[in-house]
């Protein structure tokens, strides 16, 4: 046994005291989960430029709105890039996701010019406008479909602006025709007021206090989209300590059979010890790796307010599934490992693998609808995906009956000790042989074929 | 049932070895007395690393019996055991002193510290235990490589090249250490293909040739085998007359200095000697004993097609 953690202590410190693992503990999350906060990030960075926009406002009552509501606009988006406490609520009331300051400049004109036009579409291209509007005199007539309002900028279709003064301009000549028609728009507010349903879950009656039955309580569900990417960040977190426990169990086998190194540790502990502390250190790792992104993800909830959507009952699954997730493709990682010479050898028998393990990642929108369903069912069950998908589906908070998580743990373990047996007979045939295996089917008849050595 | 020798550090009696339809080793006998330094040779593919790793418990024979340091049983390596590798062995990315920690723990060697300051002193490395692996010379990486073998002092070191790489210096440095380790009561089982350091320092040699034993014995006895057929010879400001006529002489070798002359028995030195006379002034004559590597190649030479035997 103590070979075995001294072999277990080698291998934990060879994985996670490099800067391999640090820079992949960065990035890994970066590159899965980056995008959705990369791009308001970088709109908040490249954002906080002073744009003009000049109005040619036919109605003479238009510009003036644009020009107050402008500046309260501004306001507001200079108190939340030097606030950040306020930032979640500026942003929730902000008009424009872009961060940039407007600045509405009410033309002399009426009426616009075709030469004018061109002169300022000139200027609009050399960047010292940003973009004009041209409301028509005859926008709050009340019959008949209300003209064309253009807004001329060289984004326009994409444009914050066109769309925040749209909606302006719009909800004024709204206003003015249920004046002239003698309705009060509050009332047309009120009766178009939607009926909400809450999202709830199923009623539960909590806990009886001295012989008092508890009260029947009803949950409401939380904001959808979060929801929704709840389960999917915690399937993403089992995939990343997954990943990031099994990969280097690939390039240690590797470094071990190409440097002869293996020769020298089978000289010194029985093949089965030198598996059992590589994997036992590989499983010490991966928990430093859950540590770590569960601690900070878990904290980032905290400070965001949605802790609840990450029920702590969730977490002796999430250990169960993890440890075996970790020593199932670990062993298939050292058995590739261990049967090849070189990196490139190792990629084509890697891929099925891969294939397999990214199913979930395939089909979870799928899944996270209907948890309960054939799809999520039959990929829980079944041992390379059990480990994602059942941390998927039990995240959704759908009462999952209690004996599907513990029968793919069961399966699971069970194709674990399977997986590690063949492993352990790849590995112990393959460590000392200078060929390489080409193909998974190769692989599987040596784990079959291979005699003691 | 053959009786135990427990003046044997090794002891294999007929051991067989395939892999698949291929005879690696077969019906080999080999027994190394403990505390001498045994050198074991052959040319590639001989055989001889599958009978370092029964020895090292790595590979079970398919017949015979294996017995280290008076153990027959155990699958799982003797923790007496110490082993070099031919080449590499060691992790690039670890530092010196931590893969020198971690082989000795290895080999039960709890607090080897002590004794991997003592070995990088002794080979004059200390300087170097901080240092990953990666950033060593191949002198130096062979050198903490023979460290990480001997370190958990083992009743039996096996070194596969040891002298790998290094200048004469170290080699000097390293033989004085391999002596030392003989002295201290330590079996030595030393495969080279160095046939001078074969000579210079084992107190046995064995040979194993396609799967089989084809020489066991002192350097003496070995050369006594074949000694009596060489005759080393000098002639006086002439060259060396064709001897190709003369039934007794096998074959010529100019080495140098002198021409060594392989005779088919040793009565024909006579002839050889009649020849010579006959031919200009001989200023040098004698009957040599055959170098190791002679023989080594007399055995192993490509146009061999049959497994020699031992002569008699």
């Amino acid at each position: 046994m103590n070979k075995i953690l001294v072999i277990a202590k080698r291998e934990y410190l060879a994985m996670v005291a490099t800067r391999t693992f640090l820079f992949t503990l960065i990035m890994m999350p970066i590159l899965m989960f980056g995008g959705l906060f990369l791009i308001p990030a970088l709109t908040k960075l490249s954002g906080g430029k002073e744009r003009t926009i000049r109005v040619v406002d036919g109605t003479g009552r238009i510009g003036a709105v644009l020009t107050a509501a402008s500046e309260q606009y501004n306001a507001t988006l200079r108190k939340q890039k030097e606030g950040p406490s306020e930032s979640d609520a500026a942003r929730k009331t902000s008009p424009m996701a872009s961060g940039d300051f407007y600045n509405i400049v009410v033309a002399e004109e009426s009426e616009l010019e075709d030469a004018a036009r061109i002169q300022w579409s000139d200027e609009i291209r050399n960047g010292d406008l940003y973009a004009f509007v041209e409301i028509p005199p005859a926008l709050f007539a009340v019959e008949g479909t209300p003209p064309t309002v253009r807004f001329v900028s060289q984004d326009a279709a994409l444009s914050d602006a066109r769309q925040w003064i749209e909606s302006i301009v719009s909800s004024m000549v709204r206003e003015e025709r249920f004046k002239s028609l003698g309705i009060d728009s509050a009332q047309v507010q009120l009766a178009n007021m939607p009926v909400r349903l809450a999202p709830t879950a199923p009623y539960e009656r909590s806990a009886a206090t001295d012989g008092v039955e508890g009260a029947v309580q009803a949950k409401e569900k939380a904001f959808d989209l979060a929801a929704l990417f709840a389960p999917f960040g915690m399937m993403m977190l089992m995939f990343m300590v997954i990943f990031l426990a099994a990969q280097p169990m690939l390039e240690s086998a590797m470094e071990e059979k190409s440097q002869r190194i293996a020769e020298v540790l089978l000289g010194a502990v029985s093949p089965t010890q030198l598996m059992a502390g590589k994997l036992l250190g590989n499983v010490a790792a991966s928990l430093l790796v859950f540590s770590l992104y569960g601690v900070g993800a878990y904290c980032v909830l905290v400070q965001q307010g949605m802790q609840a959507l990450v029920p702590m009952s969730l977490l002796p699954w999430f250990f169960i599934f993890q440890i075996l997730g970790v020593l199932f493709f670990s062993s298939i990682f050292m058995a590739i490992g261990a049967s090849v010479r070189e990196l490139k050898e190792a990629q084509s028998l890697l891929l099925p693998v891969w294939m397999v393990m990214m199913l979930p990642m395939m089909v979870w929108f799928v899944a996270i609808r209907d948890p309960l369903g054939p799809v999520a069912l039959s990929l829980a069950l079944f041992p390379p995906s059990a480990p994602m998908m059942n941390i998927l589906r039990l995240g959704t908070g759908t009462t999952i009956p209690l004996w599907q998580p513990i029968a793919a743990a069961v399966l699971l373990a069970v194709a674990t000790l399977g997986v590690i047996w063949l492993a352990g007979r790849v590995y112990r045939a393959s460590l000392l042989r200078n060929d390489s295996v080409k193909s998974l089917i190769q692989l599987w008849k040596r784990a079959i074929a291979s005699q003691a050595t | 049932m053959t009786a135990i020798d427990s003046t044997m550090a090794v002891d294999l009696r007929g051991v067989t070895k395939r892999f698949g339809s291929q005879t690696a080793v077969e019906a080999l006998d080999l027994r190394i007395p403990a505390g001498s330094i045994q050198g074991i040779i052959g040319p590639n593919g001989s055989g001889k690393t599958t009978t370092l790793r029964m020895i090292l418990r790595i590979y079970q024979p398919d017949a015979g019996s294996v017995r280290v340091l008076g153990e027959a049983e155990g699958v799982a390596a003797d923790d007496r055991v110490g082993y070099l590798p031919e080449e590499r062995g060691l992790y690039h990315r670890m530092k010196v002193r931590d893969v020198l920690r971690y082989f000795a723990q290895l080999k039960g060697h709890r607090r080897p510290d002590n004794d991997i300051d003592h070995w990088l002193q002794r080979l004059d490395a200390t300087q170097w235990a901080h240092k990953k692996i990666e950033q060593l010379s191949k002198g130096m990486a062979q050198k903490i490589q023979f460290i990480a073998a001997v370190v958990a002092r083992p009743k039996l070191a096996i070194l596969d090249e040891p002298f790998s790489g290094l200048d004469p210096i170290n080699m000097q440095l390293l033989s004085e250490a391999v002596l030392e380790l003989k002295q201290q009561g330590t079996t030595i089982l030393l495969s080279t293909h160095d046939m001078d350091v074969a000579e210079r320092m084992c107190d046995r040699i064995f040979m194993i040739y396609r799967g089989r034993k084809v020489l066991d014995g002192t350097l003496s006895e070995i050369q006594t085998q074949y000694g009596e057929a060489v005759l080393r010879v000098k002639m006086n400001g002439s060259g060396l007359p064709s001897l190709s006529h003369l039934h007794s002489v096998e074959s010529v070798h100019d080495v140098g200095a002198y021409s060594e002359i392989r005779l088919r028995t040793p009565e024909g030195r006579a002839e050889v000697l009649r020849a010579l006379v006959q031919h200009g002034d001989v200023e040098h004559f004698e009957t040599a004993k055959p170098r190791l590597n002679d023989i080594f190649v007399r055995i192993a030479k490509p146009t061999a097609d049959t497994t020699p035997a031992i002569p008699a």
